[in-house]
């Protein structure tokens, strides 16, 4: 699988387990929580901006693994934290002594924490860490806080008092506190996994997997290596794996011989929730909480957007739902606007349409004509690694690849349908790609960033 | 929607269409502009309602 094979290839995050004393003060705060923009890459590792000492925001590691934070050499230059002593770390490869100094203030959305006790360190050498990532935020900042980390939204609350967890449901799943780390009870309180957002695996230790619902037969063996050092993992498949109401079935996951000291029976890494929400003050979570309609603003948004559209549709009196439509098309696209969108398509990436696929796009004709634009559109099939579709300009429908393989020819017009209708009730048919938060974009070999 | 009722094909392929390419997506990682999206779950129940009302406008 794509996620696993990327992932092993820079794991050893180093699951950090040194405990470090360090300040505790915090700066004001008020109860409301403070969304973060929160970037998922394809090995499921998350990111988030965090300003140190005052400085632009970094990339940081969102790291629940990590009992201490860890600046990279060149932030920990620019934020003028200097290295006075050397610590022991253990991470999951080994030991290693690592110097640590001193940061003012750490900040992560409008949350501060002031004093604590960092590590310098190259962190794509030591932790396999790509070379755009500044530090790994570790528990000695989020313990402090609660939050609700919404991977499907690519977004972070978090908040210092408890209001959010008044808007959601959900099982809460006690979690215990052991030497700066989260510990999680699975399998009804068999097993004790670490909460570890850092780390890309579902790893247990040999002595207690046979306390969870797992196959045994080990398939693979690999070997994670970082400049610390090397230890083997190897594959297998947990059957059912419950945390609350989250159950999560042919779980793959890693067995490792267990580290010397550690009280964990493992590490358990967000990619198994969509959503977690981690209360460090009562010490709870709940996995994958719903949200009650108009428990919070963006409940009450979604809602009333919804009620409105269906409203609108619903007074239109019948037969006029056809007519209605008709008098709110988008007006004609002049040629020489036509002309102009078609010469500026990016021609990376796209591909040739086979036999089979323009067979398959011929049936999209009946959905162009009911919309009296079957003349002016304009086809192209592109190599990008998501399933995406999307109408550009009005007129440009940009099928990729993937999504034609996965669509039957009923659903890709029905999907083409969909998109269609965002052109004719002015809905934002643009490409979201506005903001760093799209890493597709950037992914893709198609250029949508060159779309005019 | 009234698209497809119209044309006389099935209104709900759109729902099998947008859970195939959105499970897709998050198996790869590609989710880091979902929050520009309303949650596939809230979609899916406005599309049934929908269905159900243009439906019922049409018989």
């Amino acid at each position: 699988m794509r996620q696993g094979s990327v992932a092993l290839k820079v794991t050893v995050i180093g699951y950090i387990m040194m405990t470090m004393s360090g300040a505790t003060d915090r700066e004001a705060s008020s109860a409301a929580s403070s969304g973060v923009r929160l970037m998922v890459r394809e090995n499921g590792r998350l990111l988030v901006p965090v300003a140190v000492n005052g400085k632009k925001e970094s990339r940081f590691l969102f790291d629940t693994g990590a009992t201490t934070s860890v600046l990279s050499e060149k932030l920990a230059a620019k934020a003028g934290v200097t290295p006075k002593s050397m610590k022991r770390v253990s991470t999951f490869a080994g030991a290693v002594s690592l110097p640590v100094g001193q940061v003012d203030t750490v900040r992560i959305g409008d949350r501060s924490v002031i004093g604590i006790e960092v590590i310098v360190a190259d962190l794509a050498r030591l932790f396999n860490l790509d070379s755009d990532i500044d530090g790994i935020l570790g528990q000695d900042v989020l313990s402090r806080f609660n939050y609700l980390l919404d991977r499907r939204k690519g977004k972070l609350e978090i908040e210092e008092g408890g209001n959010l967890s008044s808007s959601l449901s959900g099982n809460r799943v006690a979690c215990e506190k052991r030497g700066g780390k989260t510990l999680v009870s699975v399998a009804g309180g068999q097993v004790n996994l670490m909460l570890d957002s850092g780390n890309p695996y579902l790893v247990v230790y040999d002595d207690a997997v046979s306390r969870l619902h797992a196959t045994a037969n080990v398939k693979d063996e690999k070997e994670v290596r970082s400049s610390i050092g090397s230890r083997k993992i190897r594959a297998f498949r947990i059957d059912s794996l419950q945390i609350g109401d989250s159950i999560k079935r042919n779980v793959e996951a890693y067995l490792a011989t267990r580290s010397p000291g550690g009280s964990e029976d493992g590490f358990l890494p967000l990619f198994v929730f969509d959503s977690i929400y981690v209360n460090n003050l009562e010490n709870f979570l709940i996995a994958n909480p719903k949200r009650a309609w108009g428990g919070e603003k963006e409940g009450r948004l979604e809602e009333s957007v919804g009620k409105k559209v269906y409203r609108e549709f619903a007074e239109i009196e019948n037969p006029s739902l056809d007519h209605y439509l008709r008098t709110i098309r988008p007006s004609e696209i002049s040629a020489d606007l036509r002309k102009q969108v078609i010469a500026n398509l990016p021609r990376e990436g796209e591909l040739k349409p086979s036999a089979e696929d323009k067979a398959r796009l011929s049936q999209l004709q009946p959905i162009f004509s009911y919309h009296d634009r079957a003349p002016i559109i304009e086809i192209r099939v592109i190599d990008v690694p998501q399933a995406f579709l999307g109408l550009h300009a009005s007129f440009v429908l940009l099928i990729a690849r993937n999504t034609m393989n996965l669509l039957t020819a009923e659903e890709l017009q029905a999907a083409v349908a969909h998109e269609m209708g965002h052109s004719i009730l002015g809905m934002s048919t643009r490409l979201r790609c506005e903001t760093d938060g799209s890493v597709n974009c950037r992914s893709l070999s198609f250029n949508v960033m060159r779309l005019p | 929607m009234i698209t497809l009722i119209d044309l006389g094909l099935d209104p709900s392929l759109l729902i099998a269409s947008l859970k195939k390419l959105t499970r897709f997506n998050q198996r790869i990682g590609a989710t880091a502009n979902a929050h520009a999206y309303v949650p596939i779950k809230d979609r899916m129940r406005f599309i049934e309602a929908m269905i159900a009302m243009v439906k019922g406008k049409m018989e």
